[in-house]
Protein backbone atom coordinates (compact mmCIF):
# COMPACT_ATOMS: atom_id res chain seq x y z
CA UNK A 1 0.00 0.00 0.00
CA UNK A 2 1.30 3.23 -0.78
CA UNK A 3 1.04 6.10 2.19
CA UNK A 4 -0.32 9.11 0.58
CA UNK A 5 2.08 12.23 1.41
CA UNK A 6 4.74 10.23 2.44
CA UNK A 7 8.07 11.83 1.28
CA UNK A 8 11.59 10.18 1.12
CA UNK A 9 15.04 12.18 0.43
CA UNK A 10 18.41 11.03 0.11
CA UNK A 11 20.85 13.26 2.01
CA UNK A 12 22.00 15.34 -0.44
CA UNK A 13 18.66 16.28 -1.25
CA UNK A 14 17.62 17.45 1.99
CA UNK A 15 20.68 19.45 2.29
CA UNK A 16 20.24 20.96 -0.78
CA UNK A 17 16.61 22.10 0.10
CA UNK A 18 18.46 23.91 3.12
CA UNK A 19 21.56 25.39 1.64
CA UNK A 20 22.89 23.31 4.13
CA UNK A 21 27.04 22.56 3.26
CA UNK A 22 27.69 19.07 4.22
CA UNK A 23 30.91 18.73 6.56
CA UNK A 24 30.58 14.84 6.90
CA UNK A 25 29.94 13.07 4.41
CA UNK A 26 29.06 9.81 5.55
CA UNK A 27 29.07 6.57 3.04
CA UNK A 28 25.70 5.94 2.48
CA UNK A 29 23.87 9.05 2.92
CA UNK A 30 23.15 9.41 -0.35
CA UNK A 31 21.33 5.82 -1.03
CA UNK A 32 19.35 6.07 2.89
CA UNK A 33 16.86 7.47 2.07
CA UNK A 34 15.26 10.18 4.63
CA UNK A 35 11.56 10.11 5.50
CA UNK A 36 11.33 11.89 9.24
CA UNK A 37 12.57 15.12 10.60
CA UNK A 38 13.05 15.77 14.45
CA UNK A 39 14.02 18.97 15.86
CA UNK A 40 15.44 19.64 19.16
CA UNK A 41 18.28 20.80 21.28
CA UNK A 42 17.43 18.88 24.40
CA UNK A 43 18.93 15.23 24.02
CA UNK A 44 16.69 14.01 26.42
CA UNK A 45 13.86 15.06 24.40
CA UNK A 46 15.52 13.47 21.48
CA UNK A 47 15.55 10.01 23.17
CA UNK A 48 12.04 10.28 24.63
CA UNK A 49 10.91 11.60 21.12
CA UNK A 50 12.96 8.39 19.86
CA UNK A 51 11.11 5.64 22.35
CA UNK A 52 7.93 5.30 20.78
CA UNK A 53 8.17 1.47 21.10
CA UNK A 54 10.03 0.52 17.46
CA UNK A 55 8.34 -1.05 14.70
CA UNK A 56 8.95 1.87 12.25
CA UNK A 57 11.72 1.36 8.87
CA UNK A 58 12.28 5.25 8.21
CA UNK A 59 15.06 7.00 8.85
CA UNK A 60 15.49 10.09 10.27
CA UNK A 61 17.84 13.10 10.71
CA UNK A 62 18.29 15.70 13.22
CA UNK A 63 17.84 19.30 12.85
CA UNK A 64 19.82 21.11 16.09
CA UNK A 65 21.41 23.94 17.48
CA UNK A 66 23.54 21.90 19.44
CA UNK A 67 27.53 21.40 18.67
CA UNK A 68 28.96 19.18 21.31
CA UNK A 69 29.60 15.51 20.79
CA UNK A 70 27.09 14.22 23.06
CA UNK A 71 24.75 14.58 19.94
CA UNK A 72 26.41 12.62 17.78
CA UNK A 73 26.35 9.64 20.53
CA UNK A 74 22.58 10.45 21.34
CA UNK A 75 21.94 9.96 17.36
CA UNK A 76 24.25 6.89 17.09
CA UNK A 77 21.87 5.25 19.91
CA UNK A 78 19.04 6.29 17.45
CA UNK A 79 19.98 5.52 14.03
CA UNK A 80 20.23 8.80 12.97
CA UNK A 81 22.39 9.36 9.94
CA UNK A 82 21.91 12.90 9.19
CA UNK A 83 22.34 16.31 12.03
CA UNK A 84 22.11 19.71 9.97
CA UNK A 85 23.05 22.50 12.57
CA UNK A 86 20.47 25.22 12.02
CA UNK A 87 21.67 29.09 12.62
CA UNK A 88 24.57 28.80 10.48
CA UNK A 89 26.00 27.09 13.87
CA UNK A 90 29.30 24.99 13.44
CA UNK A 91 30.22 21.71 14.96
CA UNK A 92 33.10 21.48 17.65
CA UNK A 93 36.41 19.77 16.10
CA UNK A 94 35.76 16.67 18.10
CA UNK A 95 31.84 16.15 17.21
CA UNK A 96 33.36 15.82 13.30
CA UNK A 97 35.55 13.56 14.18
CA UNK A 98 33.00 10.79 16.10
CA UNK A 99 30.71 11.81 13.57
CA UNK A 100 33.15 10.39 11.22
CA UNK A 101 34.37 7.69 13.50
CA UNK A 102 30.25 6.52 14.13
CA UNK A 103 29.45 6.87 10.37
CA UNK A 104 26.99 10.02 10.60
CA UNK A 105 26.99 12.95 8.18
CA UNK A 106 26.89 16.90 9.52
CA UNK A 107 25.33 19.60 7.91
CA UNK A 108 25.58 22.89 8.10
CA UNK A 109 22.89 25.17 6.99
CA UNK A 110 22.43 29.39 7.44
CA UNK A 111 18.80 29.02 7.57
CA UNK A 112 17.11 29.43 11.50
CA UNK A 113 15.51 26.33 13.02
CA UNK A 114 12.01 27.31 12.10
CA UNK A 115 12.70 27.98 8.67
CA UNK A 116 14.71 25.03 8.07
CA UNK A 117 11.34 22.94 9.54
CA UNK A 118 8.81 24.49 7.70
CA UNK A 119 10.90 23.65 4.68
CA UNK A 120 10.66 20.54 4.84
CA UNK A 121 7.64 19.97 6.79
CA UNK A 122 6.62 21.76 3.43
CA UNK A 123 8.13 19.05 1.01
CA UNK A 124 6.43 16.29 2.92
CA UNK A 125 8.76 15.08 5.64
CA UNK A 126 7.16 13.88 8.58
CA UNK A 127 7.35 13.99 12.40
CA UNK A 128 9.22 11.00 14.08
CA UNK A 129 6.07 8.51 14.79
CA UNK A 130 4.66 9.22 11.90
CA UNK A 131 2.55 12.37 11.91
CA UNK A 132 2.92 15.34 9.14
CA UNK B 1 28.54 -16.38 21.91
CA UNK B 2 30.73 -18.00 24.22
CA UNK B 3 29.35 -21.29 25.67
CA UNK B 4 28.53 -22.46 29.16
CA UNK B 5 27.23 -24.65 31.81
CA UNK B 6 23.53 -23.18 30.54
CA UNK B 7 21.48 -24.78 28.31
CA UNK B 8 21.32 -21.41 26.43
CA UNK B 9 24.67 -19.06 25.25
CA UNK B 10 25.36 -16.54 27.08
CA UNK B 11 27.41 -13.44 26.72
CA UNK B 12 28.60 -11.86 29.78
CA UNK B 13 30.65 -8.70 30.07
CA UNK B 14 31.15 -5.91 32.98
CA UNK B 15 31.45 -2.43 31.22
CA UNK B 16 33.17 0.45 33.89
CA UNK B 17 31.58 4.21 33.75
CA UNK B 18 33.67 6.92 34.79
CA UNK B 19 31.99 9.32 37.10
CA UNK B 20 32.46 13.18 35.89
CA UNK B 21 33.92 11.90 32.25
CA UNK B 22 31.20 13.54 29.70
CA UNK B 23 33.93 12.53 26.80
CA UNK B 24 33.71 9.11 27.11
CA UNK B 25 29.99 8.67 28.24
CA UNK B 26 28.00 6.79 25.65
CA UNK B 27 30.70 4.36 24.86
CA UNK B 28 29.65 1.76 27.06
CA UNK B 29 25.97 1.91 25.44
CA UNK B 30 27.69 1.84 21.87
CA UNK B 31 30.05 -1.22 22.64
CA UNK B 32 26.60 -2.71 23.68
CA UNK B 33 24.89 -1.78 20.91
CA UNK B 34 27.29 -2.99 17.96
CA UNK B 35 27.52 -6.45 19.97
CA UNK B 36 24.02 -6.88 19.22
CA UNK B 37 24.00 -5.80 15.93
CA UNK B 38 26.60 -8.58 15.25
CA UNK B 39 24.30 -11.10 16.78
CA UNK B 40 21.68 -9.88 14.25
CA UNK B 41 19.16 -8.44 16.75
CA UNK B 42 16.32 -6.61 15.35
CA UNK B 43 17.03 -3.01 14.98
CA UNK B 44 13.74 -2.08 16.86
CA UNK B 45 14.95 -3.81 19.79
CA UNK B 46 18.44 -2.35 19.27
CA UNK B 47 17.20 0.99 19.87
CA UNK B 48 15.13 0.32 23.04
CA UNK B 49 18.53 -0.91 24.29
CA UNK B 50 20.34 1.62 23.03
CA UNK B 51 18.12 4.21 24.78
CA UNK B 52 18.09 2.28 27.80
CA UNK B 53 21.65 1.85 28.29
CA UNK B 54 22.47 5.60 27.02
CA UNK B 55 20.30 7.06 29.59
CA UNK B 56 21.56 4.87 32.58
CA UNK B 57 25.31 5.98 31.56
CA UNK B 58 24.61 9.62 31.21
CA UNK B 59 23.19 9.22 34.84
CA UNK B 60 26.33 7.71 36.04
CA UNK B 61 28.36 10.10 34.12
CA UNK B 62 26.50 13.07 35.47
CA UNK B 63 26.00 12.29 39.12
CA UNK B 64 28.39 9.22 40.09
CA UNK B 65 31.70 8.85 41.35
CA UNK B 66 32.01 5.59 39.30
CA UNK B 67 30.01 2.77 38.24
CA UNK B 68 29.50 0.05 35.65
CA UNK B 69 27.64 -2.07 33.73
CA UNK B 70 27.08 -5.86 34.12
CA UNK B 71 25.80 -6.78 31.01
CA UNK B 72 24.04 -10.72 30.22
CA UNK B 73 22.74 -11.51 26.76
CA UNK B 74 21.27 -14.49 26.08
CA UNK B 75 19.13 -15.74 22.73
CA UNK B 76 16.15 -14.22 24.20
CA UNK B 77 16.90 -10.89 26.53
CA UNK B 78 19.57 -8.78 27.44
CA UNK B 79 20.09 -8.24 31.07
CA UNK B 80 21.88 -5.06 32.53
CA UNK B 81 22.56 -4.24 35.71
CA UNK B 82 23.91 -0.02 35.93
CA UNK B 83 25.43 0.01 39.16
CA UNK B 84 26.95 3.16 40.99
CA UNK B 85 28.63 4.64 43.78
CA UNK B 86 27.56 8.01 44.07
CA UNK B 87 25.12 10.45 46.10
CA UNK B 88 22.18 7.74 45.28
CA UNK B 89 18.20 9.36 44.19
CA UNK B 90 16.67 10.61 47.71
CA UNK B 91 13.03 9.99 46.53
CA UNK B 92 12.81 7.41 43.55
CA UNK B 93 8.99 8.25 42.86
CA UNK B 94 10.24 11.18 41.99
CA UNK B 95 12.87 10.75 40.18
CA UNK B 96 10.75 8.80 37.93
CA UNK B 97 8.34 11.37 37.18
CA UNK B 98 8.38 13.04 33.81
CA UNK B 99 10.23 16.56 33.94
CA UNK B 100 11.62 15.93 37.49
CA UNK B 101 15.24 16.97 37.45
CA UNK B 102 17.85 17.90 39.74
CA UNK B 103 20.62 18.30 37.60
CA UNK B 104 23.42 21.06 37.14
CA UNK B 105 23.27 23.76 34.19
CA UNK B 106 26.23 21.77 32.79
CA UNK B 107 24.56 18.72 32.31
CA UNK B 108 21.86 21.16 30.72
CA UNK B 109 23.94 22.83 28.17
CA UNK B 110 25.17 19.69 27.26
CA UNK B 111 21.63 18.43 25.91
CA UNK B 112 20.53 16.65 29.12
CA UNK B 113 18.99 16.65 32.21
CA UNK B 114 15.50 17.38 31.41
CA UNK B 115 13.98 14.64 34.19
CA UNK B 116 13.07 12.04 31.00
CA UNK B 117 16.14 9.54 31.96
CA UNK B 118 14.05 7.32 34.52
CA UNK B 119 10.84 7.78 32.38
CA UNK B 120 12.32 6.93 28.92
CA UNK B 121 14.54 3.98 30.46
CA UNK B 122 10.97 2.37 31.43
CA UNK B 123 9.28 3.30 28.61
CA UNK B 124 11.89 0.99 26.64
CA UNK B 125 12.25 -1.49 28.66
CA UNK B 126 10.41 -5.37 29.44
CA UNK B 127 11.44 -5.12 33.24
CA UNK B 128 13.25 -2.72 35.26
CA UNK B 129 14.01 -2.67 39.20
CA UNK B 130 15.95 0.31 40.66
CA UNK B 131 17.38 0.95 44.67
CA UNK B 132 18.96 3.91 45.56
CA UNK B 133 20.90 4.64 49.10
CA UNK B 134 21.74 8.46 49.25
CA UNK B 135 25.28 8.65 49.99
CA UNK B 136 26.04 5.09 48.72
CA UNK B 137 25.06 4.30 45.12
CA UNK B 138 22.25 3.43 43.21
CA UNK B 139 21.37 -0.41 41.53
CA UNK B 140 19.13 -0.27 38.62
CA UNK B 141 18.28 -3.41 36.61
CA UNK B 142 16.88 -3.31 33.48
CA UNK B 143 15.60 -6.88 30.85
CA UNK B 144 14.52 -6.20 27.21
CA UNK B 145 13.41 -9.35 25.46
CA UNK B 146 14.24 -9.72 21.55
CA UNK B 147 11.12 -11.24 20.65
CA UNK B 148 9.38 -8.00 21.00
CA UNK B 149 8.41 -7.85 24.52
CA UNK B 150 5.56 -5.68 26.05
CA UNK B 151 6.84 -1.96 24.72
CA UNK B 152 8.12 -3.49 21.35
Amino acid sequence: MTEVGKMHIIGAQLAEKLKAEMLVEAPGVNTVSFDSIVACDMMSDLLSMMNHGGGDSGVSALLTGLTNKQVVRTAEMVDIKLIVFANGKRPLAETIELAERCGISLASTEYTMFRSCGILFECGMKDVGGSN
Amino acid sequence: MSGGSDSEEKIRMQLPIRGGDFSKAGEASSKIKNILKQLGVSPAVIKRVAIACFESEINIVAYANKGQFSVDITTGEIRVLAKDEGPGIECVEMAMMEGFSTAPPELREMGFGAGMGLPNIKKAVDWMKIESQVGVGTELEFKILFGGGENG
